[in-house]
This record gives structure tokens, sequence and C-alpha cells, in this order.
């Protein structure tokens, strides 16, 4: 059943029906709010809240956009309050910043010329990647899972965060690239980064 | 062309987002340029990782999804039946007016304690001194309201069962259940304290229930007129228990100046006041309590019905002009007192005491 006959059928007062969009995208949502917050427990209160608010709005949903751009948006505004809100606690420190200085240094580093079938041996190791996108900047993070969930166009990643089209295209090559060099250093050091959550994340993983 | 320009259209390529002219510049670019070749096979193997990233939400997010769902879809009914008791009614034949007033306009039911009301207004009827009794024209000839009146203020500070008439059992039942009833909110001081945003709260035992439930029905008609607790007072009393709604159902509910005016039997009357001891603090009722007017008699039940809010000092010429007249006639008039029935503690920070009298017109 396509959304759109879901939604209208939620519309209609059919609350059941609802929890099909639920089974349809918690995963890509859970996944996106976990990149996002980091832990699991607010990946799922801020997972809960996107479903909840899009629940709520529903009605002023006009298919403008897929119901899942939709729903991303919904589930990046979440969390980024969240973040917000812990920001202002001193105790926790929330983003790299993603601009100039440190993305040219990564991006000058030297390249160590990998073998392309290192590299992807390195990426396998999912602890690994994990270990190496929690080392990514925030905003890095986020991009590559909103691309990696759901195969969503430049456009639809640019309006779920509120982003121009280009810089969508230039903040993804930066993350890849950014993504390469932290696996070659995580990969050459295991000991270098320790990553812990990602570790704990990866238990759910099947 | 630089290479770093270049690893934009590396990785649009990957998403399939280049336009054919940057594609074709990409593909000319990697024939000539082995950094960028080997770029390309290090975001393709990065890229084809990340494809698995996805995570699986726990089981507990859909349940947790829809039980808050639900939640909301019932307090929305709730506000939707609430609404529709509202589009008014005639007030026909009324017994009498309860009027709770904050003095302050829209006030959250939470910041109740902190409202201060700066222009409210106090009647008092449980004058201190003969002189003061007899400027309120309380020296009747059978003396009775003097009695009584100093039997009220008694009682209305220690909150002891009223002495009570005979004539009107209708009533009586249903004020002593009261009474009985307003013993029981003291366990639910938890309950009582906390706002009405908490999901779904059950202040009431299902005994209390029951003992609401039948007000309604026991006793004459009233009218309730609440201002002041704000906009969404009742609203907010309906979602935080159905059965308070229920209650409502049985009555008119009008918007009259910015007031709820809810006709219903004096049974409810009782009820909603038991609810309001139940969600309010001594002192967070007390202040809600302001005053009360009567508004009409009612020739079936030969009654008038009031809940009154006094202070202890304050004064008749603090009310309304029409309102002053009102209550110096009712009081000049009304000798022959059937009982005074306190409804709330005395409040300390008010100094005022809140009380329902029944005003029998013989």
């Amino acid at each position: 059943m396509e959304d759109r006959e879901i939604i209208e059928q939620v519309l209609a007062g059919d609350t059941d029906a609802f929890g099909l969009l639920v089974e349809r995208y918690q995963n890509r949502v859970y996944s996106l709010a976990l990149r996002m917050v980091g832990n699991e427990d607010d990946a799922c209160d801020m997972a809960q809240e996107a479903f909840l608010r899009a629940w709520r709005s529903l009605k002023a949903f006009h298919f403008e956009s897929s119901f899942s751009t939709w729903l991303f948006r919904l589930t990046h505004n979440v969390c980024i309050d969240q973040l917000r809100s812990r920001q202002r606690k001193p105790t926790v420190s929330l983003t790299v910043a993603e601009d100039g200085s440190e993305e040219a240094s990564q991006l000058d580093l030297p390249d160590p010329n990998p073998d392309p079938e290192q590299l992807a041996l390195l990426a396998e190791d999912r602890a690994l990647l994990a270990r190496a996108m929690d080392a990514l900047a925030p905003d890095y993070r986020e991009i590559l899972t909103l691309r990696a969930i759901d195969d969503l166009s430049y456009g639809e990643i640019a309006s779920i965060l509120h982003l121009q089209e280009g810089t969508v295209k230039s903040r993804l090559s930066r993350a890849r690239a950014q993504l390469r060099d932290k696996l070659l250093q995580i990969g050459n050091n295991p000991l270098s980064a320790s990553s812990k959550p990602a570790e704990r994340r990866m238990r759910n993983d099947l | 062309m630089t290479c770093d320009c270049m690893w934009e259209r590396i990785s649009a390529h990957l998403d399939g987002q280049n336009t054919p002219e940057e594609e074709a510049a990409l593909q000319a670019h990697l024939s000539v340029c082995e950094d960028c070749r080997s770029m390309l096979a290090a975001m393709e193997a990065v890229n084809a990782s990340t494809a698995s990233l996805s995570e699986q939400a726990p089981p507990r997010l859909k349940e947790n999804v829809m039980a808050a769902v639900k939640q909301e879809q019932r307090t929305q009914e709730t506000k939707r039946r609430w609404k529709r008791l509202l589009p008014g009614g005639a007030i026909g034949a009324v017994a009498a007016v309860l009027a709770l007033l904050v003095g302050t306009g829209a006030i959250p039911l939470r910041q109740l304690n902190a409202a201060v009301p700066e222009k409210s207004s106090f009647v008092a009827y449980a004058p201190e001194t003969e002189a003061a009794a007899e400027a309120y024209g309380w020296d009747g000839a059978t003396g009775a309201p003097e009695a009584a009146a100093e039997d009220w203020l008694e009682s209305s500070l220690t909150l002891g069962a009223p002495e009570v008439g005979n004539a009107y059992e209708g009533l009586i039942s249903a004020e002593t259940a009261a009474t009985e009833a307003a013993d029981v909110p003291a366990e639910n001081d938890v309950e009582k304290r906390s706002g009405p945003h908490r999901g779904p709260t059950t202040l009431f035992s299902p005994e209390q229930l029951d003992r609401l439930q039948s007000f309604s029905t026991n006793a004459d008609c009233a009218v309730l007129a609440y201002e002041g607790l704000g906009e969404s007072f009742l609203e907010e009393l309906c979602v935080l228990e159905p059965a308070f709604l229920a209650l409502l159902e049985n009555a008119t509910v009008a918007e009259e100046d910015g007031m709820y005016v809810v006709q219903t039997d004096l049974g409810t009357v009782f009820a909603i006041h038991e609810w309001l001891t139940q969600v309010l603090s001594e002192d967070e009722l007390s202040d809600a309590l302001q005053f009360s007017r009567i508004r009409e008699y009612d020739p079936d039940s030969e009654c008038l019905t009031t809940v009154i809010t006094m202070p202890r000092r304050g004064s008749l010429s603090s009310l309304p002009p029409d309102w002053q007249a009102d209550f110096a006639e009712r009081f000049r008039e009304g000798t022959n007192w059937a009982l005074f029935y306190p409804t709330a503690e005395y409040s300390p920070a008010r100094d005022s005491v809140a009380c329902l009298v029944l005003l029998p017109q013989t």
C-alpha cells in the first residue's frame, strides 16, 4: 500500500493504520536519530517524538514532498532540538564545526594512497566503520546516514537539512573523504580512536 | 580543474546526481588523473559500506509511538466532546450560580497557587461584632441568622459537620455525601499537585467516581459559572478525568462573557466542588472560590442555592454594586436559614473561607 493511501486511512480515523507507517519507517528514522544523538535511548525517544509530531501534523501534510522526506525532516528537527538542549549543559560537547579550517586539514591529509581493496576490507568491518562514523563531524555523519538509509536525492536531502543542493553535494563529498581518512586512521591504528558508543550500537545490528 | 572539485563529482557520480555534462567532464578527468581514480575507488568502497549502516529500531519504539498516539487521540476526543458541550443554550430555570473567580483572568491550573488577585472582591457575611451583624440586618425576629452565622463561621474554620435543617432531604443527602467525600482527598496529595498534563491520571477511586456520578442524579437544578481559572480550565479537568466530562454531558454548558456557565443539577455542583478539592490544594481552592452569586430562585425546591467565599475581613462594599444589592436583599429577607455548609477551609494567605449556603425562601 502506498504511503498516501495509508495516510488517507489514518486521516479517516483509522489510527491503527498509522502503525503501518511506523513499521515502514521506524528503522530509517531510528538510524538517523541514532547517528545524530549517539545513543540508543535518546535515539528511541527522538524517533518516537518524530513519529508523534508526524501524527499530530498529518492533516497539514499535503504531499508537497514524499512522506519519508517530511518524516526525516521532522526527525532531523527533533534531534537538532535535543542536541541544542544538550549543548546548554556544559558537560556535553556537541558539534565539530564543519567549516574551513578543520575541514581543510582533513582534506589536506597526505593521502597514504590506500589500496581500494584494503579500504573495502576495512569498511566491511562494521565495528570499525561505526567507529569511523562516530569520529566524523556530526553534520557529515548525518548526511551520510541520510544518503545511506533511503537513497534520497540531493534535493530531498537539501529539503530535510534546510540546505542548498550545492551544499549537499559538497558536504557529501567531504563527508566521504573524511570517512575514508577516519577508516584508514582507525584501521591502521585500532587503538587510536576509541568509540564505545559505536561498539554498543553494533550489538543491535543484524 | 582542480581535483578537489572533482571529488564532488566523484561523490555525486556514486549517487547518480551528476548532470550529463558533469559526468562527461568527470570521466574525461578520470582518464588522465590517477589520484582521482584512486579516490573514486576509495569512495566506492566507503559508499558500499555505509549502505549497510541501517539500524534496527527496538521493538518498544512502535509500541511507544502507538501508545502515545492513542493517548493523544483520547485527549483530542475529550476536547472535542467538551467543545460540543459549549455551543451554548438557554439558561432556563436556574436555581443558583456558582462563580469561581480568581480575579486575574486566565491562569493555568497549576499556577493557581501563584495567582494573586489584585482586584478581587470579598463578601463579609460573618460579622465579628454585634454592630456589624446589625448593620447587615442579621438581628432578625428569630435571631436565627446571627446564631447561624456564628455556627457557620465556627464550622467553616474547622470543616466540622454543619447544622442542617430537615426540609430539604435531597439537598441534604447530596451535601452529606459531599462532606464524606471531602474527607478522602488527603491520600491524593501527589495527584493533587500534579498538573493536568501528565498523561492518564486517575484522581478518584471507583467508589469516589460512583459517588460523583450519583450526585448528578440526586438533586435539583443549579448553574455554575466559572471564570478566571483559565480559558481551558474545565477542558483540562475533562481531559484529566473523562468521568468528569461525563458529568458535564448531562449539563448545559455555555460561554458567557468569558465565563463558563454550566447548568446542571445541584448534585453536580457538589461533584464539581468535590473535584476541585481533589485537584487543587486547599489554598488554591480557597483562592479559586472567591465569591459566588445568587442568581435565581427555584420555585420547585423553594430554595436559593449559592456558594459564597467569605473572607473574614472583607467588606460588602467591595462587591460589584449589583451584587451588593442582590446580596443585601437576600440576606435581609432570608431570615429562615436552612443550613450553612462550609465547602472549603480557611486560607490564611487569602484570609478567606469558602462556604456553600442553602437559602430557603418561605
